[in-house]
């Protein structure tokens, strides 16, 4: 069955892993659709699944409408658009709704060393 | 514009499913093909006031333009801006985008070769990158159109311009005059806020399903439109005398998916339908797409043992679910006494069952959770809430332990979700099992994707005074009534209502009473 994997599960995983390893609390959207694609590829590749990234602007401001009270939008720069985690939230937040409740497949896609490259976080093993 | 119109492609609309209302409204069985029409006609209609209101104030502009191609490629686009949709609409477009890991080409790709512009390019991966990407119907029905009807596009330039109206990609800065009006066009075929795919879906949603909402003056709004100069660019506006329809249309949009869209009955049936392309894409997806250009077009896909698939349908999707690989979810589509019942069903009763019992932030809690093990149930062959998925979840419970893979931090994330999840199922069992009820149960959240406003999109409305021949942004003039910032974030549970019928004050209360402990 073709798995979808939603905007905010993508953001959220990303955050987790550059807050943790970077101490970072905001990433690109670029490096967003990187990640995504690699965990896609991973799915597809070990898992022998289709799978869908489901970032398209309808997605992206149904993550605005419905989980602004994680993440801050802002695309007001000309660097491009971002995605940060709101200053009354840490990781354990976005572990305890965003990570708890995924299978260990997508876990593993989330955490794959090559996916976690394109966020710039480099882990050992 | 008859040889499109009459050609198989745009034919193949007819059997496109507009709306999944019709379990509730029976008469709502209105297609792409009518909706394509209706957006052609709207689009002409606005096409012919905004030329008149440029002709006016900016008559260099229509000097300089060709407005003749403009117009043609600019109604081009409103006709066949559809005519890629997947079928059952939205509950089948997401597949397009899935790409087999055998296949190379995205839709994305397939559109920049279609459209075959430098600029547009650019452009595309800017959006994508962006977060801004079209939707995957969007850029399938610009490749669609733009392989099909060839002949109608004289410049690789019209054929930007047309994929740009149909995916709502503007010509980014610096931007000439000629750009700017282009851009004006763009979004009166696909904005964020009002445009003419909007105007028709909303009144022709409203007068099939015979749901009564506000009368929608279209040739009022459309005759108000206008073109201004503000910070020195030329955009759309709507003069004054539009006011009152605008709000109309927003009120109309959000009481459409309020009353109708997060009804029950009709999530049911979405849930149904996006479980049974499920399992036909599943079926045909092999080294070949069911989801794909060449299943849409007439020439077709040939899937060798599993027959041949052209012109993809709804048809398609309910031919297989009856006959080839259905199952006993996707056969509740045709028997519809078979389907789950949902236990309330609007958020107003769900609110009443739990008022008085939970504070906010406990009824946020319960949301929360249960918005969580719809997720996790998501992406399951079948998501239903039974004995299976206890044990799926004991199961899942054991390979962690035994997964070297899993970090000791994610594996307590894991285990402490899996066994509230297996909590929260159980006491669901447990509560069946004392009322007679079958446990097998679905959750689906009223929050689903559906395409809205943001309150900011809304704001930013341009209207224009010609008295003082000035333009403000409507939220500095009047509090329109808008689509809520609130999240909303509640739930159905449905069950099978075979003899008994569930007693819903005492599933509140178990509820509560495993909250409290």
């Amino acid at each position: 069955m073709c798995k979808f994997i939603s905007v905010e599960d993508i953001v959220a995983n990303a955050l987790i892993e550059i807050y943790e390893n970077n101490g970072g609390r905001k990433v690109s959207f670029e490096q967003l659709r990187n990640y995504g694609e690699g965990v896609i590829r991973y799915i597809k590749n070990e898992k022998r699944e289709d799978a869908v990234l489901l970032v398209s602007r309808y997605h992206m401001r149904e993550l605005v409408r419905s989980y602004s009270e994680f993440f801050n939008l802002d695309d007001t720069g000309d660097s491009g658009t971002y995605l940060e985690l709101r200053s009354d939230k840490t990781a354990e937040d976005l572990r305890t709704n965003f990570r708890a409740y995924i299978s260990i497949d997508m876990l593993l896609a989330f955490t794959n060393k090559n996916n976690l490259h394109e966020l710039g976080v480099f882990v050992k093993g | 514009m008859a040889d499109i119109v009459d050609s198989s492609c745009f034919q193949r609309l007819r059997n496109i499913r507009q709306t999944s209302y019709a379990p509730l409204y029976s008469a709502s069985i209105h297609n792409r093909f009518i909706h394509s029409l209706g957006v052609y006609y709207l689009g002409k209609i606005a096409f012919k006031a905004f030329c008149n209101s440029a002709m006016e104030k900016f008559p260099e502009i229509i000097e300089s333009s060709k407005w003749e191609r403009d117009e043609k490629i600019f109604c081009l686009a409103c006709l066949l801006h559809d005519v890629g949709h997947a079928p059952f609409s939205h509950c089948g477009e997401n597949f397009y985008s899935s790409v087999s890991y055998k296949e190379s080409k995205t839709i994305n790709n397939l559109l920049i070769d279609a459209v075959g512009d430098n600029r547009f390019t650019d452009d595309v991966d800017f959006y994508r990158k962006g977060g801004k990407e079209a939707a995957p119907h969007e850029i399938m029905s610009a490749v669609v159109a733009i392989k099909n009807f060839n002949e109608h596009f004289n410049t690789p330039e019209e054929k930007d311009f047309f994929a740009r109206c149909i995916c709502g990609y503007k010509y980014r800065e610096p931007i000439a005059d000629e750009k700017a009006v282009k851009n004006c066009l763009v979004n009166l075929l696909n904005s964020s806020v009002i445009d003419v795919d909007k105007l028709d879906y909303i009144i022709r949603d409203s007068y099939m399903t015979g749901f009564q909402s506000v009368s929608i003056d279209y040739y009022r709004l459309l005759n108000s439109l206008t073109i201004i100069e503000k910070n020195g660019e030329k955009t759309l506006a709507y003069h004054k005398s539009a006011l009152s329809v605008i709000e109309n249309v927003v009120y109309a949009h959000d009481s459409e998916r309020k009353w109708i869209q997060n009804h029950p009955v009709i999530l049911y049936e979405n849930f149904l339908i996006q479980h049974a392309i499920r399992k036909v894409d599943k079926y045909f997806n092999d080294d070949k797409k069911l989801f794909s250009y060449e299943t849409l077009t007439n020439e077709g896909t040939d899937f060798n043992k599993k027959g041949k698939i052209r012109l993809l349908s709804d048809e398609d999707i309910i031919y297989n679910i009856k006959n080839v690989c259905g199952d006993e979810l996707t056969d509740e589509f045709f028997f519809r006494g078979a389907r789950r019942h949902p236990i309330w069903k609007s958020e107003a009763e769900y609110r009443a069952l739990f008022d008085g019992k939970l504070n906010e932030d406990y009824l946020n809690s319960l949301d929360s959770m249960f918005e969580k093990i719809e997720r996790y149930l998501l992406n399951l062959e079948k998501p239903i809430i039974n004995d299976e998925v206890i044990k799926r979840c004991h199961d899942e419970l054991k390979k962690i332990n035994e997964n070297t893979l899993i970090s000791e931090k994610n594996k307590t994330n894991l285990k402490e979700g899996l066994s509230n999840t297996i909590n929260w199922l159980s006491l669901l069992k447990n509560f069946c099992n004392e009322h007679n009820i079958p446990f097998d149960l679905v959750i689906i959240t009223a929050k689903q994707f559906q395409s809205g406003f943001l309150k900011k999109d809304i704001d930013n409305i341009l209207i224009y005074f010609p008295e003082y021949n000035e333009s403000k942004n409507i939220k500095k003039i009047m509090n329109i009534l808008s689509a809520s910032k609130t999240r909303e974030r509640y739930f159905y549970l449905y069950y099978k209502r075979d003899e008994n019928i569930i007693d819903a004050e005492a599933l509140s209360k178990c509820i509560c009473r495993k909250l409290f402990l």
